[in-house]
């Protein structure tokens, strides 16, 4: 025995301890420099959207809040804003009802039709935006509905969907088959147990994945801009001020954008934290932290959940699958 | 009190026992299959024809033939777009890749109970305003931008270099940052999959680290690096707003034409047929990818 562990007690002392710190020295600083390089983008944006000089660079001019008061006189972009809201209301109750039932749906069937039904559904949220609503905007365009309201929610639907469903179908993974059983047995029907049983265990996870699709909703441009009719919803109202020209307004309206989608991903996630720590201790999970259960279930909805699939359906061996 | 007891092993979302089972379970399904029909197969069917249909001066004459992709295919410019739009997307991708992954690595071995926030933290980006993400590079790198502003206050550049943006390096920076949410996301997921004792094994059996990683952990994590590439191939291969955005003349992608096909050029089949073409490249790419990530071995 001390034969063979010889070599890798006399690899283990050469690397000396000033080597090991310089070592991790340089992986933090590399670490450290990747996250900067995430977040700068969004900082810096929020920076500017409270200084006061027109021209966006250093140095740092002078605080105000001009810009936001700017924002809010301006006319079109509160439609804008209004009208983004509205299209995210009703995608996202739409979503949430056609991704709860498509959960249960998926989560029910044992047959081999599961994985492609599965794979098809979530393509929308896989495929780039552009094709997405090319592909939206001619099928409407055969079907002689005009772009408006009506289209770019359909845009959104189609992707908010598959996210809600990943989110639910992520929580029906741990819920107990026979709660639902207990329930028929004691002579519910099958709307009571639906409505008591089923819909309470899932409720949490509805709830977060429908502020993450909310969130989506607002800031999504690639396919509406395709979608849209004459009433452009915020990202597009925007994308389009900057292809005319800039005004610092812009930053204050991404400001808020942001600060909104992090407070809703925030709650979302809050949320599946607090519920997952709740339900482990009527449900016993194996070897599965509740955050580590919040963080799959966003990520779920982030891609991989959802991407492991998919591209799986396309024949790619399964990387995500367990 | 016989009904109760024949209703007791159904399903939940069973119908009433008349109905034959075959159909009921088609019954179930249907409403999916009608969303796919009218969401996914049908826009993509239409898509393929209008590419297929003849454009003449703005209207569509449903006329079929393959001169748009002739066209398209026998243009210096399109070839160019094309091969410019692979390239900055593999190396936007391979660059993404080699940063996520081994930050993945890193987190997932050595964050230990900070790993899932430390992950949490990279993803969330994804989920921020995805126009204001693409426009703050705009910022950053501008003649006037922070960057710029910063390099004359060192003292490193005496003029403000207009370099930065647009260009084709702008775009593969900027796609970069936008695919390393989803590299990582899928390469910590496969990694955070591999048990911890397989670590210690390998290490019990002299194993350095790196012989740990080469032998032990990458084959394992290799199909979940796959497919993140892959999707984040896909999504930058299909971009339009970045390359609009801090792209230039010279940063132009396929994107930029399918956007003009539908909006100033009204020449929609020209569009999809370009459309048509960015599909068929990304499940290339998939076909390729999965080629050569065979599964050698599976975590139990």
């Amino acid at each position: 025995m001390s034969t063979e562990a010889r070599p890798y007690m006399r690899r283990r002392r050469r690397e000396s301890r000033s080597v090991r710190y310089l070592i991790a020295c340089v992986v933090g600083i590399a670490i450290l420099a990747v996250y900067i390089f995430l977040y700068a983008p969004m900082i810096i944006t929020a920076i500017f959207s409270v200084n006061s000089s027109k021209i966006q660079t250093l140095p740092f001019a002078s605080f105000t809040f001009k810009w936001y008061s700017a924002l809010f006189a301006d006319a079109p972009m509160k439609t804008a804003i209004f009208y983004s809201l509205k299209v995210a209301a009703t995608a996202v109750f739409i979503s949430a009802c056609a991704g709860l039932g498509f959960a249960l749906m998926l989560h029910r069937m044992r047959s081999r039709g599961k994985g492609v039904i599965q794979a098809l559904l979530a393509s929308p949220l896989v495929a780039p935006g552009m094709v997405l609503g090319i592909s939206l905007l001619v099928n409407f365009h055969s079907a002689k509905i005009g772009p408006g309201f009506a289209t770019v929610v359909a845009g959104h639907v189609s992707f908010i969907t598959p996210l809600i469903m990943f989110v639910v179908l992520q929580r029906l993974k741990t819920t107990d088959p026979s709660l639902e059983q207990a329930s028929m047995d004691c002579g519910a029907g099958p709307l009571r147990t639906f409505w008591h049983v089923t819909l309470p265990g899932v409720r949490v996870a509805l709830i977060a994945g429908c502020l993450l699709g909310f969130t989506l909703s607002m800031d999504e441009i690639a396919v509406t801009f395709f979608l849209a009719g004459t009433q452009p919803t915020l990202p597009v109202y925007v994308w389009g001020l900057l292809r005319f020209g800039f005004t610092p307004e812009v930053n204050a309206a991404f400001t808020l954008i942001a600060g909104g989608s992090l407070a809703l991903i925030g709650a979302a996630g809050l949320l599946l934290f607090l519920s997952g720590r709740k339900r482990r201790k009527v449900v016993q999970l194996a070897g599965r932290s509740d955050a580590e259960l919040a963080a799959a279930t966003l990520g779920a909805a982030g891609a991989a959940g959802l991407a492991g699939r998919p591209v799986r359906a396309g024949s790619l061996t399964g990387g995500a699958s367990s | 009190m016989a009904a109760s007891a024949a209703r007791y092993l159904e399903p939940v979302a069973a119908l009433p026992r008349r109905i034959p089972r075959p159909l009921k379970r088609f019954l179930l399904v249907s409403p999916a299959l009608v969303w796919i029909v009218c969401l996914i197969l049908l826009p993509n069917a239409f898509l393929i024809s209008y590419s297929l249909w003849k454009n003449e001066l703005g209207t569509i004459l449903h006329v079929w033939n393959v001169h748009n992709y002739t066209e398209l295919f026998s243009s210096q410019v399109f070839i160019t777009l094309l091969k410019r739009t692979l390239l900055i997307a593999v190396v936007s991708t391979t660059c993404a890749t080699l940063i996520a992954y081994p930050l993945a690595y890193v987190v997932v071995t050595r964050f230990g109970r900070y790993k899932t926030l430390a992950a949490l933290l990279i993803i969330v980006p994804l989920w921020v305003s995805y126009l204001m993400r693409v426009f703050a590079w705009k910022i950053i790198l501008g003649e006037n931008g922070v960057l710029n502003g910063l390099l004359k206050s060192i003292g490193l550049i005496e003029k403000p270099s207009t370099a930065l943006l647009y260009s084709t390096t702008t775009v593969i920076v900027t796609l970069t940052y936008v695919a390393i949410p989803y590299v990582f996301l899928a390469s910590y997921t496969s990694l955070d999959r591999v048990p911890k004792h397989y670590y210690e094994a390998s290490s019990d059996c002299g194993a350095s680290a790196w012989r740990t990683f080469r032998h032990v952990v990458w084959p394992l994590t290799r199909p979940g690096v796959a497919v993140g590439f892959a999707i984040g191939f896909v999504l930058t291969f299909g971009d339009y707003v970045t390359p609009q955005m801090v792209g230039g003349l010279s940063g132009t992608m396929l994107g930029s034409i399918v956007l003009q096909s539908f909006g100033t050029a009204d020449n929609w089949p020209q569009g999809a047929a370009i459309g048509v073409t960015i599909i068929c490249t990304g499940l290339i790419v998939l076909a390729l990818l999965s080629l050569f990530t065979r599964l050698e071995a599976e975590i139990e």
